[in-house]
Parts: structure tokens; C-alpha cells; sequence
């Protein structure tokens, strides 16, 4: 009994670990690519504080759902994290980027700032990203179907 | 479909990619952008037009062009009337370029004189709206606006006649009239004047060259010709002001 609980123990580990290791790599590099480059390159006062702080939000969802993501590749429940990212990035975007314009005032300057091209450019690589996570759940539960079926 | 989702997969791995790396460097150009406004020019009058020219530079230095650049300043007196609007187009600044420019402010005036009237007698406080849109890498539009006040001297500041007398001998009238030039520019041209009695008839008239340079006062007194049988106790005087630029009047005062 205990042996079996081991063995389960470390089959778990096993099959745990190197999703683990490939969600800290991914959002490692999602980090690097979304905060710290950014942070690095642009001056501290080229954003307002409440555009620093959804630029903050972005990193965590886009982190946490990689997170989640890869911890579930292999069952329906990656797909549907998959979907809802993208459904929670599309009404980010449109928060944030105000439908596509941002304005700013800054003592006797006003500021205002149309990122419409930007806007679409991301909802459609989300839109992009919906439909090839729709056709990865319908591919996933072919595939599992078929296996059934094999099995049977 | 695996072959599907994987193309799809990496089609959005490159977008996204490619869509950070436009946004990034946007921004880095952005905030290396650098502009500056130089030392306005003195104003200069010229077919009516008072013109100050304001220079200013724009250094590119990013890795994307500017196009449209529309520089606009609209000047408002305090009731929000326009007194003028001037519109500086700077069509592309490529990538990596210096571009030197001048955004002159006209003010039209004969406008003013016509339209504006109290501004040429009055100081006030001008209210300067400045607009500044531009398309950063043909996607991204910016509009900037600020609002600050001018101070406006008026050609004709103060502008007063003093106590009229008439010389029954002489069969004159003697008007004294002063004024101050707060504007910034030379008041060259000739007052005329005519003098009315209380029943509205023509007493006579006179006429003057008045050179009054930028921030010195005029004072002095017109002697009028009149036939002193119609002289009632009230009347009017109405004023003409001509100069190579605008034209006023009647400017009509009573006495």
C-alpha cells in the first residue's frame, strides 16, 4: 500500500515537474519580454501611474494564465484557461486602452492618444489565438474520442 | 487540424511578438523625440497682418517618421470671440531627421478694428489655445493641447478727448485728446476728426498725423475750424483713425 502511494507520489512528480520547469521557463521569458524590457527602456515618467499599474496587471494575467495553462496541458481544462485569457485580455484591452484612446493631462497639458490601430491589431491576434484554442479542444476531444473507441 | 492549431499557434506567437516589438520601439521613439521652441520674433505688421513668428525644432531621432505634424493656435478674447487662428502643417519628419520650422501668429487688423473694436482701445488678457496633433508611424495619433493667456496692449490705449473749448474770435474749437501705444507696434497714420452740435449739423472738421512708437503716450490738441453760428451747448465729435494697416471709425464721443 505504501509502495503503490510512493510510486503514485513520485509518478505524479514525475509527470508534474517538467510541466512545472516549462511554466516557470515560459513565464520567465513572458517577463522579460513584457515588464522588465519595458521597464528598462522607457523612462519612469513616460507612463502615468495608472497606465505603469495596468501594464503591471497585463504581466500578472498574461504570467498567471501561462502558469495555469501549462500546469493543465493535457486535459480539456487547458483549453478552456486558454479561452479564458483571451476573453479576459480582449476586456483588458478595451479597458485599458479606453476603446482606443488614452488621454492624459498633465498640469495645463492635455494629452490624448488614439491607439484604435493597436487596439485592433490586438484583439485580433486574440481572436487569432480563440480560434486556434477552439480548434485545439475540438482536436483534443476528437483525439480522446478516438482513443476511446480504440480501446473499446 | 493539429497542423491547423500548431500554424495558428505560431502565427499568434509571431504577431504577438512582432505587435510588443512595434510597441516598444513606438514608445522608445517617442521618448526620444526631442522639440523646442526658439526665441519668438519681434512682431511684424505687414498687409494688415501683425505676425509673430515663433521658431521650432524637431529632432527625430527614433526609429519611425511623424507625419501630418499641425501645429494650431487659436487667440480668444475673454468673451471667447476668435480673434485669429493660424495653422502651421509640417507634412512628414522621416526617421532620424531635424526639422526647423516657424509657426507664425497672424492677427488680422482690420479684423479686429471692424470686428473687435474694444481691443484696440482696451488692454485685456488674450486667452492662446495651442494644438499640436501628429500620426507617430502611421498608427498611432497624438493630440496635444494647452491653453495660456496673453497679455494684449492696445494700439489706442486709454484713448480720452479732454475738456473742448471754443475760440469765438478764432472760430475754433480745440480738442485735446491723448492716448497710449501699449501695442508692440508703430502707430503711424492720421486722425480726422468732425465736430457736430446738438441738432446733429456739421460744425467742421479737422485733420492730423499722428506717429506714436511702441509703449509712448500721445497728448496733444486739434484745432477745428468751425462755424461758430450753429455752436450749441452739446454736441458730438466723431473720430476717424487711418494707418497703412486698418482703418477706424467713427469712433463717436460726446462734449
Amino acid at each position: 500500500m505504501y509502495d503503490h502511494g510512493e510510486g503514485n507520489g513520485k509518478n505524479l512528480v514525475k509527470k508534474l515537474l517538467p510541466r512545472i520547469l516549462k511554466a516557470a521557463f515560459k513565464s520567465i521569458i513572458a517577463f522579460v519580454l513584457i515588464y522588465l524590457i519595458p521597464s528598462l527602456l522607457l523612462q519612469d515618467d513616460f507612463l502615468p501611474a495608472e497606465y505603469k499599474l495596468s501594464m503591471n496587471i497585463f504581466a500578472v494575467i498574461i504570467i498567471l494564465f501561462i502558469v495555469i495553462v501549462e500546469l493543465t496541458s493535457g486535459t480539456i481544462f487547458q483549453y478552456i484557461f486558454s479561452f479564458l485569457r483571451v476573453i479576459v485580455l480582449i476586456v483588458f484591452f478595451i479597458f485599458t486602452l479606453g476603446r482606443g484612446s488614452i488621454t492624459v493631462t498633465i498640469e495645463m497639458l492635455y494629452i490624448a492618444v488614439d491607439l484604435s490601430i493597436i487596439l485592433a491589431m490586438l484583439i485580433f491576434v486574440e481572436l487569432l489565438g480563440l480560434a486556434k484554442t477552439v480548434l485545439g479542444a475540438v482536436h483534443f476531444l476528437s483525439q480522446k474520442n478516438e482513443k476511446h473507441l480504440n480501446s473499446r | 487540424m493539429r497542423q491547423v492549431v500548431r500554424a495558428l499557434g505560431w502565427a499568434t506567437r509571431i504577431l504577438w511578438v512582432a505587435i510588443i516589438i512595434f510597441g516598444l520601439t513606438v514608445a522608445y521613439s517617442a521618448t526620444n523625440l526631442q522639440a523646442g521652441v526658439g526665441q519668438p520674433q519681434p512682431p511684424l505688421v505687414s498687409n494688415g497682418l501683425m505676425t509673430l513668428a515663433l521658431p521650432f525644432y524637431i529632432n527625430n531621432t527614433g526609429f519611425y517618421s511623424i507625419s501630418g505634424l499641425n501645429i494650431t493656435t487659436e487667440i480668444r478674447d475673454h468673451n471667447g470671440t476668435s480673434v485669429s487662428t493660424s495653422t502651421t502643417l509640417v507634412p512628414l519628419i522621416p526617421a532620424d531627421s531635424f526639422v526647423e520650422r516657424t509657426h507664425n501668429i497672424s492677427v488680422s487688423l482690420p479684423y479686429m478694428a471692424q470686428n473687435l473694436t474694444y481691443l484696440v482701445f482696451e488692454d485685456s488678457n488674450l486667452t492662446i489655445n495651442v494644438l499640436i496633433a501628429m500620426m507617430f508611424a502611421h498608427a498611432v495619433s497624438l493630440q496635444m493641447s494647452a491653453n495660456t493667456t496673453l497679455w494684449w496692449g492696445a494700439p489706442l490705449s486709454n484713448f480720452a478727448i479732454g475738456e473742448i473749448s471754443a475760440d469765438l474770435i478764432a472760430q475754433e474749437m480745440i480738442v485735446p485728446l491723448n492716448f497710449e501705444n501699449h501695442s508692440p507696434v508703430y502707430i503711424d497714420g492720421t486722425l480726422r476728426l468732425e465736430i457736430y452740435n446738438g441738432n446733429n449739423q456739421h460744425l467742421g472738421s479737422g485733420m492730423m498725423d499722428v506717429s506714436v512708437p511702441p509703449g509712448h503716450m500721445y497728448d496733444d490738441r486739434l484745432e477745428v475750424s468751425v462755424d461758430v453760428s450753429k455752436l450749441t451747448e452739446k454736441g458730438e465729435v466723431h473720430f476717424y483713425f487711418e494707418t497703412s494697416t486698418f482703418s477706424l471709425g467713427p469712433i463717436i464721443m460726446s462734449w
